[in-house]
């Protein structure tokens, strides 16, 4: 059985992917094949988890099936953006990420917490300044030049 | 102290002090203990971070220090955070540290874990189908016999009560001819049984020198008492042809066959089924040829659950199952090219190559150097059945044949030690090796036991 759903909605030339749950060897990605549009949008934001077979897996279908003009990948969670640091390919070459989570802490709380960022964000590889509701400021919880290397892939 | 090459490594890498404290790891360590470098940076010995109770990580830290050799531990299981790993750790000298590199597996034995079990539950659904297809064919062949039997038993019945109405009448002559027809239908019966008893008594392990012949003809016989080939033209061309085998499995085998080519035929005009035996130098042949509707798929006929009959009419694992028993005698099954209706043909290997490559399994795993090769010619299965069976076993190889124009070129080929005629069979002055003969079956078996003791 599957571990990964995919709800695709297509309108006009574009087409939103969203993925929900794990990519890894039992992942079936066949809704993703034969989509007619030239713009494919892939919502990772429900992605729990990607291994090392699901990478392989998603690499090899994408050079497959995708042939559009455009994919953008949003709402890349921290597991995606680990994986895409350690392994070539994971994004099209006509890819473009819009954005993505980012683990801060909360010294304050305590708390962990993930804040979606665009990569206009990070300037020079820094992390941007975030605030809780309190106005104070969050601490980046990951090391910024492993974190936002795949940015300049 | 540079370490800012470890960052760019795939591997976790970590640094540990004399002392076992945790004094560097490298950016991939987040990602694969899934904890932020403020978690890490917290943990202050290398034993909190890895825990495992199958391994002395300090004892080998230390090892490595006072040797300043690199050392690589065993697969190890061990837990970090909250998740576990199977990894193997590698301990480098670096300068007065150890490096440790982690190279993990667990996925790798997650998916062997889980594609074990997958293997497991695959065996015993296999294992399922093939006793339910056993079932089925039972069931089958139970409302078969018991049609079979219910019509001459039913006229038995009502020729019972004319003759009794007739002995009643004092009319001898009628009663005379109601007896003979009694007769007639109780022989129906007596056959249909013979026939089933012959299916059933052979065990699965079974082994005997057998005549595909004689195994076709029961086969055909089968068929017909089912009453399913009265339309059908049947060319039977058959000759003996001895073959190492399961009387009754093959007998599963021929009438799955004919059953698929008599449904096959259904919509013929004119019906056939041709049933020829033919021999090779190594081979001995079946084509089993019907001018019905053909293969569609002849690459998927044999796989498990393909049918091309209707739904609830086949189950889709005769063939595959007669495949597996083909096999099983080190034959094959093929589909010739024909322009009309189906061609099958099954192969079988010889008697004398069955036989020889039979010695090698049963007796000794492999034959010995030193292992005696009889070769064994009689005319008669039965007697080179009991020798088979007499043998069977033993540090010895045999090779068994009914063909006598050949035993020169078996002896030769198989570099035999001796050649045994059963039953006054004449010798043969081509074969380098002992010959000898008798009147009986027992002198020849005693003869061999002598050879084996005195070698």
């Amino acid at each position: 059985m599957s571990s990964l759903e995919i709800k695709v909605e297509i309108s006009g030339d574009q087409a939103l992917a969203k993925l929900i749950g794990q990519i890894n060897e039992d992942s079936d990605l066949s809704a993703l094949e034969n989509i007619t549009a030239k713009t494919l949008i892939l919502d990772l934001k429900e992605v729990s988890l990607i291994n090392s077979c699901g990478i392989r897996e998603w690499v090899e279908f994408q050079n497959q099936h995708f042939d559009f003009e455009q994919v953008i990948y949003e709402n890349c969670p921290q597991v995606i953006i680990e994986q895409m640091n350690i392994v070539a390919g994971f994004i099209h070459k006509n890819g473009k990420i819009k954005s993505f989570y980012a683990p801060y802490f909360n010294e304050f709380t305590d708390e962990e917490v993930k804040i979606l960022l665009t990569p206009q964000e990070v300037v020079d590889g820094k992390a941007p300044v975030k605030k809780d509701a309190e106005d104070r400021e969050l601490e980046f919880d990951e090391i910024e030049a492993q974190y936002f290397n795949f940015l300049n892939k | 102290m540079d370490t800012k090459a470890f960052d760019h490594l795939q591997n976790p890498i970590l640094l540990v002090n004399k002392q076992g404290g945790l004094e560097y790891f490298n950016f991939v360590c987040s990602t694969f203990f899934k904890m932020s470098p403020r978690k890490l940076k917290a943990i202050l010995k290398f034993t909190e971070l890895v825990q495992t109770d199958n391994y002395d990580l300090v004892e080998n830290i230390q090892k490595v220090l006072i040797s300043g050799n690199p050392l690589v531990s065993p697969e190890l299981s061990f837990a970090a955070g909250e998740n576990t790993y199977t990894s193997i750790l590698k301990f480098i000298p670096f300068e007065d540290k150890v490096l440790v590199h982690i190279q993990d597996f667990s996925i790798e034995k997650q998916l062997h874990e889980k594609y074990k079990e997958q293997i497991l539950e695959l065996q015993s659904t296999h294992e399922q189908i093939v006793k339910s297809e056993k079932l089925t064919s039972l069931g089958e062949l139970i409302a078969g016999i018991s049609h079979e039997i219910s019509s001459p038993l039913t006229v038995a019945g009502d020729t019972l009560y004319v003759m009794s109405q007739n002995l009643q009448l004092k009319n001898y002559e009628a009663a005379s001819k109601d007896l003979q027809e009694l007769e007639q239908e109780f022989r129906r019966i007596k056959q249909i049984v013979a026939n089933m008893h012959s299916m059933s008594r052979n065990k699965d392990e079974d082994l005997a020198v057998i005549d595909l012949q004689i195994v076709l003809e029961k086969s055909v016989d089968f068929i017909k008492e089912l009453g399913i080939l009265t339309d059908i033209e049947l060319d039977l061309q058959l000759n003996t042809a001895l073959i190492l085998a399961n009387e009754g499995k093959l007998q599963q085998v021929f009438i799955n066959f004919l059953k698929n080519a008599v449904d096959a035929l259904a919509d013929s005009k004119e019906k056939k089924i041709e049933v020829r035996l033919e021999s090779t130098e190594e081979s001995v042949l079946v084509h089993l040829i019907d001018n019905g509707v053909g293969i569609q798929d002849a690459d998927k006929i044999f796989d498990m659950f393909y049918s091309t009959k209707e739904l609830g009419e086949g189950t889709g694992l005769g063939l595959t199952i007669s495949q597996k028993i083909v096999e099983s005698f080190h034959g094959s099954i093929s589909i010739a090219d024909s322009k009309v209706g189906a061609h099958f043909i099954i192969e079988f290997p010889k008697l004398e190559l069955e036989s020889f490559t039979s010695s090698n399994r049963y007796f000794t795993g492999e034959v010995e150097v030193e292992d005696l090769k009889f070769v064994v010619y009689a005319e008669n299965i039965d007697y080179l059945n009991t020798v088979y069976q007499h043998f069977l076993g033993k540090p010895i190889v045999l090779i068994l044949t009914s063909e006598k124009n050949r035993v020169s070129e078996i002896c030769e080929s198989y570099m035999a030690d001796y050649v045994v005629h059963l039953l006054g069979a004449p010798l043969n002055d081509n074969c380098k090796i002992f010959n000898f003969e008798s009147k009986s079956l027992d002198d020849y078996i005693n003869k061999i036991e002598e050879v084996i003791s005195g070698s």
